[in-house]
């Protein structure tokens, strides 16, 4: 479990990250989204103490990074895939980083297995590809088994199978108890993976909540509808609660009714219909949403 | 890519929780663990074999050549007079070297730190060690350590190398204060030299520049100190200079510094201590304060 209390990270001028406040709750994956210098590494970063925050705080199951016993069995740390030094083999790093913790060597390689990194392991990390890198980093986190997993921008160039990997991986983590805190500018890849949102917009949070209440709170629902006789469909329906936009081509969005009530609003005026799609929107339209405004963020309470 | 077998290894089912094991039972963080992570990094990497390779390579060529320039010149020289003449001589032409080395052992330790801070490693040793004041001793054990003893076998190479090319013999350990003494403060000054290499990189994180502030106190000052007149209005600087980290060292083991005034065994310690103390302070200052 992470908490952190109005975090707060200046760099000289720049405000990184203004009093964020949020929880990370074991048993779950918490996706971290936010656009670029949203600050969401930084963030990331201040947990596990490689940042020192300008105020606030911030702590994984009750105390401190700093001043956990034990930190790579508690925590897994990916922040980027280029912690690692460029002239040491996979298999080398993995073992200086084990040796810290007396972690035994088989562990080193079960997660050397684990990552699908056997084949290049005795090479020198410095030749590996961003997505071999992404291996190795979420190998050596993987190193202490830890109960609470930190991993910013996972999938990062990652192919296809290495993306579908860490997904069933971090659920599966999550299913047996542990805090998962995950970043992703991937929309779509964040949709399929956490069960909570964390949104991030200019340092501040915008949005935490269930991922499903994001959606609904940020998109519209809405109806497509088409019909030959639209026209007469968008002037039945149209009241003080449904607006009717004119897609063209006989097509209909209407918001603020319910596809049972436009069906049987055009059967009972004999209105025929060739399509009748309840729509709902995406997370990527929630995103847009919360963080489409550049100039100024707007916040909402999501219950 | 070898995919097939780590998806097998999760089971799709989210039923069972299995009871996570306390953290504690699978490792813990303590120095001795440090220690040998730091040895780990520090042999694994191709650039330490091959410094330490050039400190042989330079070490042991050097005192080959004096030595040889010592026999040529052999029957101008005045014989020794005493045993420990004798062995004054022959433990020069082994410690000589150390004018250059001591560049190579500097050189070793800044890297051991600049190199984790260029390839991002550090973030990955802060996070493993996040006191960070234990990892940064145990990496400046490991190097220092691993020089000193490194020192001895390659002192002792060109001991076993030279004997037979001097005209008064090699060394005679039978005079310890004149033989082991001044070969073991060679190698100990060698290692605190490559502390003080591990204290600046802490302190400025930037190889080149790292290197620039290791190699001018412990290179170019002892020189530039040269250039200052031997008089009273200066006497202070060759004073001070003697306290120059290979200054100092030289006075212990070769008896006389490149510049200043010889010190005396004590003072002489100190100085070569003091120096790689005060870098390492600076680091763990650094190290502490600001963001890795």
């Amino acid at each position: 479990m992470i908490v952190a209390e109005h975090l707060t990270k200046r760099f000289g001028q720049k405000q990184a990250v203004s009093d964020v406040s949020f929880t990370v709750a074991p048993g779950k994956v918490t996706g971290f989204l936010g656009p670029n210098g949203a600050g969401k590494s930084t963030t990331m970063r201040m947990i596990v103490g490689l940042d020192r925050p300008t105020s606030g705080s911030v702590s994984i199951d009750g105390r401190s990074y700093s001043s956990l016993r034990s930190p790579l069995t508690e925590v897994g740390v990916l922040l980027d895939a280029k912690a690692v030094h460029t002239g040491r083999s996979a298999v080398n790093h993995l073992r200086s980083m084990a040796a810290t913790h007396g972690i035994r060597r088989s562990r080193v390689d079960e997660v050397i297995e684990i990552t699908g990194l056997t084949s290049v392991a005795r090479k020198r990390a410095g030749g590996f590809s961003l997505g071999m890198g992404q291996r190795l980093g979420i190998a050596a986190a993987l190193l202490g088994d830890p109960h609470t997993l930190i991993l910013d921008e996972p999938v990062n160039g990652l192919d296809p199978e290495g993306v579908m990997w860490v997904r069933r991986f971090v659920r599966h983590a999550a299913s047996e108890g542990r805090a998962v805190l995950l970043s992703s500018h991937l929309m779509s890849e964040m949709a399929l993976t956490a069960d909570h949102l964390i949104i991030l917009g200019r340092g501040r949070v915008l949005a935490d909540a269930p991922l499903a209440d994001i959606v609904e709170q940020w998109t519209t629902k809405s109806v497509r509808v088409r019909s030959p006789r639209a026209r007469e469909i968008a002037e039945a329906a149209a009241s003080d609660t449904v607006s009717v936009t004119s897609r063209g081509n006989g097509y209909l969005d209407i918001n603020g009714a319910t596809a049972a009530e436009i069906g049987e609003l055009a059967a009972a005026r004999s209105l025929p219909l060739h399509e009748l799609t309840p729509t709902t929107g995406t997370l990527e339209d929630a995103y847009l949403k919360l963080t489409g405004d550049q100039v100024e963020y707007k916040t909402k309470e999501v219950r | 890519m070898n995919t097939a077998a780590p998806a097998s290894a999760l089971p799709d089912t989210e039923q069972e929780r299995p009871k996570l094991a306390p953290p504690e039972s699978r490792g813990r963080l303590s120095f001795l663990r440090l220690v040998r992570s730091e040895w780990i990094k520090f042999t694994t990497l191709r650039s330490t074999w091959w410094s330490l390779a050039l400190v042989a390579v330079v070490s042991v060529g050097l005192s080959l050549l004096q030595a040889s320039a010592i026999a040529s010149f052999g029957d101008d020289m005045p014989a020794a007079t005493t045993a420990e003449q004798a062995n004054a001589d022959a433990v020069v032409v082994i410690v000589f070297a150390t004018v250059l080395t001591q560049l190579l052992a500097v050189i070793i330790g800044t890297i051991n730190v600049t190199g984790e801070y260029s390839t991002g490693m550090i973030r990955s040793t802060i996070t493993a060690a996040p006191d960070r004041i234990r990892s940064l001793l145990a990496k400046a054990l490991v190097v220092s350590v691993t020089m000193f003893v490194f020192s001895l076998i390659v002192f002792a190479l060109a001991a076993l190398i030279t004997a037979p090319i001097l005209p008064n013999g090699g060394v005679d350990f039978s005079d310890i204060d004149s033989s082991l003494m001044p070969l073991l403060a060679a190698a100990l000054y060698l290692a605190l030299l490559s502390a003080l290499g591990v204290g600046f990189g802490y302190i400025i994180r930037n190889g080149p520049g790292a290197l620039a502030v290791g190699i001018g106190i412990v290179f170019v000052a002892p020189v530039l100190v040269l250039f200052f007149p031997m008089t009273e209005t200066f006497d202070w600087v060759h004073q001070l200079a003697s306290y120059l980290p290979s200054n100092a060292g030289q006075s212990l083991f070769m008896g006389s510094p490149m510049s200043g005034e010889a010190l005396d065994t004590a003072p002489g310690l100190i100085a070569i201590i003091a120096w790689p103390l005060a870098a390492l302070a600076g680091g763990i200052a650094v190290l502490k304060s600001r963001d890795a």
